[in-house]
């Protein structure tokens, strides 16, 4: 894979990393947000990203439109999350869950906050910058991918067992 | 020169993404804070509903023992008083006419008969509701009495074991595992088929234990899921004293560990 463009796999990543992400603040926020509502943001976002993927940051630039997108839509969700999980209406959630599921957001909350605006210049970074710079950028979103992914680790550690997502 | 101003620009961009980056992770730190307070109040409301449950519990368990008492009393002092006078009367009435083979003097003496059943019924009610021993001797004199009762019968030997000064334990435990003590052997009569049981106190500074041991059917699975309304009324006053019931299913028989804190009441 040297030496090779493999952007068309962020492109493919984008679109069904996106759908999971939904699919799982659709049924934390179950009752709280009308599922039908991000559903259909889900379906823009597909949409916008298929289209921005053919026609204006084709499969083999950097999808920062997209990327920048799903960013704003997750900390939107994700503040919600911690809105809803302050809330007295959380309390029938089992303590275990509530955990698991505040380390989740976190997670997802200090990824996409902090490559916000390293997703916004990535196209720029990658392909007009020198390559030294371009590492030392994306090592730091390594960084904050690394946060996310512990504090998912965390989370799904310290699940009670019976937390699962509702498949409607 | 570009290339200067490239990394000025990564610089800045990434001294941003880190200040965010601490942002962020102080917007979590908040949030941990508040969902940390949220809980604690949460498990303090609970605490204290918990409480006040329990208090209201035991008021009404006091209150229920309070009128069982009062009703065994006026049994006990009016009606047993004046089914006595009628019964002496009766007996009078019996002596003055003389003659047996008299209708009336058969009559008379069924009434007699009948009004001493009355009155012997009206005791049994009236010490089951407040036994009598239990104010003037104490738990384990008043459970002795019922042991020597039942033993009359000859079906099965009750051995009631353990001291208990009748001062060191308040009334309202001595009542409560009374009833509870009662309706285990009363569960034994009916459905355990047991030839003996073995009531054991160990009473120390803190706490006073009971072990209730037959030698019967024990507790099956279907049995213990179907609470009945005697297991709910021991729970209950379990659970009003701050107690526990525990069953040793693993046992032959029966064998239920009661403990109750003397601490607290």
């Amino acid at each position: 894979m040297a030496g090779k463009n493999n952007m068309p796999l962020l492109h493919l990543y984008v679109l069904l990393g996106f759908p999971c992400l939904s699919r799982f603040y659709r049924s934390v926020l179950e009752g709280q947000i009308r599922s039908r509502i991000i559903r259909y943001v889900t379906a823009v976002f597909l949409v916008f990203t298929v289209v921005n993927s053919l026609f204006v940051q084709q499969i083999f630039r950097f999808n920062s439109y997209a990327l920048v997108l799903e960013s704003m839509l997750i900390i939107l969700l994700s503040l919600y999350t911690f809105a809803f999980l302050l809330n007295n209406t959380a309390s029938g959630i089992p303590i275990p869950d509530k955990s698991s599921i505040s380390w989740i957001n976190s997670g997802l909350f200090i990824y996409h906050v902090s490559c916000l605006l390293i997703f916004y210049f990535g196209d720029t970074i990658l392909f007009c910058f020198p390559l030294a710079l371009s590492r030392f950028t994306w090592a730091f979103h390594a960084l904050f991918s690394i946060v996310m992914n512990s504090c998912f680790l965390v989370g799904l550690w310290k699940r009670s067992g019976m937390l699962h997502l509702s498949m409607h | 020169m570009e290339t200067i101003r490239d990394a000025a620009f990564v610089h800045a961009l990434i001294t941003f993404a880190v200040v965010i980056f601490a942002v962020g992770i102080g917007v979590l730190l908040l949030y941990a804070n508040f969902q940390k307070n949220l809980l604690q109040q949460q498990l303090r409301e609970v605490t204290l509903n918990t409480v006040h449950q329990r208090e209201l519990l035991r008021g009404n368990i006091e209150a229920q023992e309070e009128e069982r008492k009062r009703i065994a009393q006026d049994l006990h002092d009016e009606l047993g008083a004046v089914l006595s006078i009628i019964r002496m009367n009766l007996a009078i009435m019996e002596r003055r006419v003389g003659d047996a083979r008299l209708p009336a003097v058969a009559d008379v003496g069924n009434l007699r008969h009948l009004s001493e059943v009355a009155l012997k019924n009206m005791r049994n009610i009236s010490h089951r509701l407040m036994p009598p021993q239990l104010e003037a001797f104490g738990l384990v004199e008043a459970l002795r009495a019922i042991t020597d009762q039942v033993a009359i019968t000859g079906n099965i030997s009750i051995t009631l074991s353990g001291d208990i000064p009748q001062q060191r334990i308040p009334n309202v435990v001595a009542l409560s595992v009374y009833r509870i003590v009662m309706e285990l052997i009363n569960n034994t009569l009916k459905h355990a088929g047991a030839t003996s049981a073995c009531i054991c106190f160990d009473l120390s500074d803190e706490s006073l234990t009971c072990r209730y041991m037959d030698n019967g059917k024990g507790i099956s699975g279907a049995q213990d899921n179907h609470r009945g309304i005697g297991q709910k009324s021991i729970d209950t006053r379990i659970h009003a004293l701050r107690g526990t019931f525990e069953i040793d299913k693993a046992a032959p028989g029966y064998d239920a560990r009661i403990w109750i804190p003397l601490a607290i009441i």
